[in-house]
């Protein structure tokens, strides 16, 4: 078989460059660590890393959501607590002044005491979130939950939406709890005869006040009861933040696997193999050594070079 | 001697040429499609001496091309096959690097896009949140905006390559016939110089590189040249080659036409199927166009679906959110014609005046103007520009640089979804969050029952399945165009739809009939018709099952007006004239000029003949009984018909004037008869009212018999008179008017009589006349048929329209025509209703729906405990059952700005399936690299295989013609030591001369 000199130089050539590229590439791959320098060097690949990466980044997402929500959670509890805290007290105060042995004058005095209560429960009940956002007035977040309105009793003014956000691809949590329900009134039958009636929540604490500076025995002894159905209902929705804090924090740990997971997955599809880049790279390397020293060699022969 | 001398000088001259050979073959070692090139030599003819032949020696015979046919056509071939690929691999793998690149692709911008939106959502009120969103749903535009741009640099690109390697093809095939020319001299290849065949050959080769071609030589070495197969179009043809075109179509990037002779006779040139050439129209065709599409695909889903999400919502500051993300149209503004450096540019203002049609503006330097062709239709219009440009269809216009007369641009409007992708509510709290609807409890509910709403989709809601909608009647009330339609109390026999306006549904009734009409809602409110017992209640509610079960029977509404109706509808069930209010000018007092001035016309109606009947019970009865038919408000008494009498226009006048004072309407009777020439059959007689008009004379003439009519007047009470178009109008003599007129004819055995009319009683009809309007209303017992005394249709009348379907029974028996008038809505509405209402619990088992802007009670339910209430495309669930007392209210969620539903919607999005294949957004945009990936992919096994074919082809050539080094060093020696004896020979022979010489 012939071997024209032209071809023989031009293969040369060729494959030496050929060796070359390859060198280069798996040098890349070293330099930046991944196995898919360029989307083109594997498609699939590329797509599996892109939906690997997708998946991962909102793993994320859910995490600086579950941030927020706790930041929520977190205010709700501790306005709630200290709700709680406040009608023990009017408890205390009731339970006292419903006892015969107090007198008018004293009772006035436990009424001074009630309304500094209402109060603080007001301050509570319209407590703002670190983004200025009313805790208990449901999506009406920019709205004042209890103000008085136009005959000076204090009615909800918020709505009654629940605000849900996704904490992962299939949870998701309930950040509020309107003020409707939290700070919520109580049955009353009335005893004239006229039947039940919705009271609110200050409402009952107004009445138990004017009941102390009025000395009404009988309606201290009702305010006593409206009080502990009060106290059980904030009782209950401080319950259900706490159990909604703890479904935050398990959420979190889960995350953290979620996350955890996904990047192990993620490693593997993209990083790269140093130890078998490297050898890679050196075996590349060798038989680039191997073509261009052979080239030398065979280049030099010419029969010219023996005719003399 | 001298035959060796001459032996000596032939071989010496025949290696030294030979030599020359292997020196040629050595210099072109590196010639690009150098064949290489062996002297051959042959023996001279012997010289015969005596009976011995002496050799004379060898000479030259010939410089042959080492060449092989075959080989050289299969390296042509893989050749063609080979570069197929090579546009394939470099383009595609740019296309995948570009969009499935992790910082430039589309995923990066969609994950960001999406994540910003679930931040939002959790915290909606933030206005930090919002510009966030904002700032990546831009993101998310420029990156569709970017990308469809390099995709489009890629297209130009492809684009020039084409272009170039098509007048590449067209050099070499020009080459070619160059070259054809200069073989076409000799007769045989064999005599053909190399260097030209060489020549060819390269040409050939280069050729093939860019497409495919099939080659057919002549003895001569002539080729023909044919584009892909033997069937290919035909390029060069022997001394005469044919240039190739191409075209291309700016909206769809995959079509590529290759156009043979394109400045002669152009025709579609055959496909080309490899080749560079090839290989590039590949690209367009199955790679670049189907990605340029899918990628505009997606953008336009993008936009459609985010939309849909964002209008459904409401922003920051409670109003209905607005179109988020836009698509541009995109502009090829070309100037073939400009002198300076003036440049267009092009906005699209009125996206609804704007067509996607081309046109071409002019610069026209004298009037200032600019002269704008339309690119279709070719009309000419013209139009100034201020300092903002000018608008044309939709758009504005505006140039930039220094104008010239007679700068022409041309502009192309494009369908690229991708490149127009733009962002078009930048403002943070336009940004709709939240969710449009809410529902709450009442403070004052005993029951703490939670509720919850959904929504549904305008699909999901049923109308009613029986009844024909009112527009399959046809835009005519007239009585012609009545339609029969059989009474029924099970299922509604028209249905007006929602939207519909200026409705009126006439009912024509024969004498007696009980037939009725019964307007009904969905939720069985009863809002036009006569009240009806339990048991028929029930059976309208029965036949259709758009009447749920829950819903019972109301007439809260029925027959109400004002603001009592239900929804405040202007609906009135009867018939009704209405007052109409005209617009118009008038002389001003000084009368210099004129004054606009509203006239008001009288509500007028003119009734068709009344009824005719004749009373021969011996007692006066009732012709319409009393409390039946309401006038305007006021219930009229008994309209009575006196023994031996008959009924008469004139009698009902009298009866309906009765009353003028309280119902304001005037009735004017009449009974005009009108005839033409043609009836008057002046060969029969007439009695008039019993009196034998002209006394048994015959009349000559029309004239003649109006003459003898106006004779008997004051036996008759009737007169008459030829009208304008020569027939005779026959009508009640003054104080009169309204009577019946009574025609016969001597003759009993005629049926008509001279005026060609049927021997018979004939009535006349009313006009009725009031400033404000004629509404009759039925009382307590009347029915259609009693307005049809009178001779007037009963109606449904709807002014406005209604927000829901409305059904529209007949019942009672027997059959009506009914025919329609109404207006249809200008466009039906995809967007749901959702009125605000509120729910009221009537008791535990029981509730209200009540419209809150209309305050109409649309729906008296039952409720099932446990089970969700739906109204309209909303669904209310209770997590407990409501106790009686409790008002749940559904409104506009306008103070709602700490909800996030709507936030939560556009997070979804995310993982809907909202592609035609049934993937994701993120989920088509990987799909799309992956199939441009998998393309290069196979491109690139391919062209590592046909490598190999072509390496193989380049071998053989080359074992064939290639210039081998030691193979001329050694031919070299050979020669030369062949050339060296050569002149030892000269040298012997001279020695031998001188021998002979030297003999003394």
């Amino acid at each position: 078989m012939k071997i024209s000199t032209g071809q023989l130089f031009d293969r040369a050539v060729t494959q030496m460059s050929e060796q070359k590229t390859k060198v280069a590439e798996m040098q890349t791959k070293l330099a930046t660590g991944k196995q898919i320098v360029q989307t083109s060097d594997d498609p699939d690949k590329a797509g599996l890393i892109q939906r690997l990466n997708t998946a991962y980044n909102r793993q994320e997402t859910y995490e600086s959501t579950l941030g927020t929500v706790d930041d929520r959670l977190a205010a709700e509890e501790a306005s709630l607590t200290a709700t709680d805290n406040i009608l023990q007290r009017v408890r205390e105060l009731a339970v006292r002044a419903s006892s015969d042995t107090l007198s008018a004058d004293d009772r006035k005095i436990v009424s001074v005491e009630v309304n500094a209560l209402r109060d603080s429960l007001l301050a509570l009940a319209n407590t703002q979130d670190v983004n200025g956002n009313y805790v208990f007035s449901g999506s009406a977040v920019k709205t004042e939950p209890f103000s008085p309105d136009a005959d000076g009793n204090l009615i909800y003014q918020g709505d009654n939406s629940y605000v849900s956000v996704d904490v992962s691809e299939q949870r998701r949590l309930t950040t509020n709890r309107p003020g409707s329900e939290v700070f919520a009134g109580v049955v009353r039958q009335e005893t004239d005869g006229t039947g039940t009636r919705k009271v609110g929540f200050f409402a009952v604490i107004e009445d138990f006040s004017a009941a102390l500076s009025g000395n009404d025995s009988g309606a201290i002894q009702r305010s006593l009861g409206e009080v502990d159905k009060l106290t059980a209902t904030v009782s209950m929705s401080l319950a259900d933040v706490g159990s909604r804090r703890n479904v935050v924090d398990s959420q979190r740990d889960v995350l953290t696997d979620a996350k955890l997971r996904y990047k192990s997955v993620l490693s593997n599809a993209e990083d790269l193999d140093y130890a078998s880049a490297v050898t890679q790279l050196s075996a590349e390397l060798l038989s680039l050594e191997a073509a261009q020293a052979s080239f030398a060699k065979i280049s030099q022969l010419s029969l010219f070079d023996y005719i003399r | 001697m001298s035959d060796i001398l001459s032996i000596g000088a032939g071989a010496a001259q025949l290696y030294r040429q030979s030599l020359a050979t292997v020196s040629n073959n050595i210099a072109n070692l590196n010639t690009e499609g150098y064949s290489r090139q062996v002297a051959t030599s042959t023996e001279s003819m012997p010289s015969q001496q005596g009976t011995v032949f002496i050799g004379t020696g060898a000479r030259l015979d010939n410089i042959t091309r080492a060449y092989d046919e075959f080989i050289e056509s299969s390296l042509r071939d893989s050749n063609s096959d080979l570069s197929t690929q090579e546009p394939m691999i470099s383009y595609a793998n740019r296309i995948v690097d570009l969009m499935g690149s992790q910082t430039s692709g589309l995923s990066s911008a969609l994950d960001k896009f999406f994540a910003t939106a679930s931040d939002l959502s959790a915290d909606p009120a933030s206005t930090i949140q919002r510009n966030m969103f904002v700032r990546d749903a831009e993101g998310l535009a420029s990156r569709f905006r970017e990308l469809a741009g390099h995709l489009s640099a890629i297209e130009t690109e492809s684009q020039s390559g084409i272009t170039l390697q098509v007048s590449t093809i067209n050099t070499l095939t020009k080459q070619l016939a160059t070259i054809n020319t200069q073989l076409n001299g000799k007769i045989s290849i064999a005599k053909q110089p190399a260097g030209l065949l060489d020549q060819r050959d390269q040409v050939l080769r280069e050729l093939s590189d860019i497409s495919k071609i099939h080659i057919s030589e002549a003895p001569s070495g002539e080729v023909n040249v044919r584009l892909g197969s033997s069937s290919g179009s035909l390029l060069v043809d022997g001394k005469s080659s044919l240039d190739l075109g191409v075209n291309f179509d700016a909206n769809d990037p995959g079509r590529v036409d290759i156009v043979l002779d394109p400045f002669g006779e152009p025709r579609a040139a055959s496909t080309v199927s490899s080749g560079l050439l090839g290989g590039l129209i590949n690209l367009r065709s199955q790679t670049l166009g189907p990605a340029m599409d899918g990628f505009d695909y997606l953008a336009q889903t993008v936009v459609k679906e985010i939309n849909a999400i964002h209008t459904s919502g409401l922003d920051a500051r409670g109003a209905r959110g607005t179109d988020l993300f836009q698509i541009d149209a995109v502009f090829d503004v070309t100037s073939p014609t400009v002198s300076g450096d003036a440049t267009l540019s092009i906005e699209v203002t009125d996206p609804a005046a704007f067509k996607f049609e081309s046109f071409e503006v002019r610069w026209m330097a004298t009037d200032s103007k600019w002269r704008i062709q339309d690119g279709t239709t070719g009309a000419i219009t013209f139009a100034t520009p201020d300092s903002t440009g000018f608008a044309h269809a939709g758009l504005n216009i505006s140039s930039a640089g220094t104008l010239n007369d007679g700068d022409t641009f041309k502009v192309e409007p494009r369908q690229r979804p991708a490149a127009g992708f733009r962002l078009i509510q930048d403002d943070p709290l336009a940004i709709a969050a939240a969710e449009r609807l809410r529902v709450m409890p009442s403070a004052s509910n005993l029951s703490d029952s939670k509720v919850t709403l959904e929504y549904g989709q305008v699909s999901d809601f049923t109308g009613f399945s029986s009844g024909t909608d009112i527009y399959t009647l046809g835009n005519n009330s007239s009585i012609a165009a009545g339609v029969a339609t059989t009474a029924s109390n099970i299922s509604p026999a028209f249905i007006i739809p929602k939207g519909a306006d200026n409705v009126a549904l006439m009912m024509e009734v024969p004498q007696d009939s009980t037939a009725r009409f019964q307007v009904m809602t969905h939720e069985g409110v009863h809002v036009l018709g006569h009240d009806i017992d339990a048991s028929t209640q029930a059976a309208l509610m029965s036949g259709d099952a758009a009447f749920g079960t829950v819903d019972s029977y109301s007439s809260t509404y029925l027959n109400a007006t004002g603001t009592d109706a239900y929804q405040d509808l202007d609906m009135t069930y009867g018939f009704l004239a209405s007052s109409i209010q005209q617009n118009g000018f008038v002389a001003n007092a000084a009368g210099t000029g004129m004054v606009a001035q509203v006239t008001t016309i009288n509500a007028q109606a003119q009734t068709a003949a009344v009824r005719l009947q004749e009373n021969v019970s011996g007692t006066t009865i009732d012709l319409i009984a009393a409390d039946s038919l309401v006038l305007n408000g006021q219930s009229l008494s008994a309209l009575t018909l006196a023994t031996g009498t008959s009924s008469s226009a004139a009698a009902m006048a009298t009866w309906l004037n009765g009353s003028t004072g309280t119902t304001g309407v005037t009735a004017t009777a009449s009974n005009v008869i009108r005839l033409t020439a043609e009836n008057i059959d002046l060969t029969q007689q007439v009695k008039i009212n019993n009196v034998l008009i002209g006394g048994g004379a015959y009349p000559a003439d029309i004239e003649a018999l109006s003459t003898a009519i106006n004779n008997q007047t004051t036996a008759t009470n009737v007169m008459s008179y030829v009208s304008r178009e020569g027939g005779l109008v026959i009508t009640n003599a003054l104080g009169f008017e309204g009577e019946n007129i009574v025609l016969s004819n001597p003759d009993a055995t005629s049926a008509t009589n001279a005026l060609g009319q049927t021997n018979d009683t004939y009535v006349g009809s009313l006009q009725l006349d009031s400033a404000d309007q004629v509404r009759f209303t039925f009382g307590t017992n009347g029915v259609p048929a009693d307005l049809a005394v009178l001779g007037l249709r009963t109606g449904v009348y709807m002014n406005g329209s209604a927000d829901e379907d409305l059904a529209v029974f007949v019942t009672g028996a027997g059959s009506a025509n009914i025919a329609a008038g109404f207006t249809t809505p200008e466009a039906t509405t995809t967007v749901a209703d959702e009125p605000p209402f509120r729910i009221d619990f009537t008791s535990s088992t029981t509730y209200t729906i009540t419209n809150t802007a209309t305050d109409t009670l649309v729906a008296n339910r039952t409720y099932v405990a446990g089970e969700d209430i739906n109204y309209k495309t909303l669904t209310l669930s209770f997590d407990s059952a409501p106790v009686t007392g409790d008002r749940y209210v559904v409104d506009g969620n306008e103070d709602g700005i700490g909800n996030n539903g709507n936030m939560l919607q556009m997070v979804a999005l995310q993982d809907k399936a909202v592609l035609a294949n049934g993937r994701t957004i993120s989920d088509g945009y990987i799909d799309l690299v992956s199939t441009v990936g998998n393309k290069a992919t196979l491109a690139r096994i391919s062209q590592d295989a046909l490598q190999v074919v072509y390496d193989q082809a380049v071998q053989s050539r080359d074992q064939v013609s290639g210039v081998s080094l030691d193979q001329e060093a050694a031919d070299l020696i050979r020669l030369q030591q062949a050339y060296q004896a050569s002149a030892q020979i000269i040298q012997m022979s001279s020695k031998i001369f001188d021998s002979i010489l030297g003999i003394r």
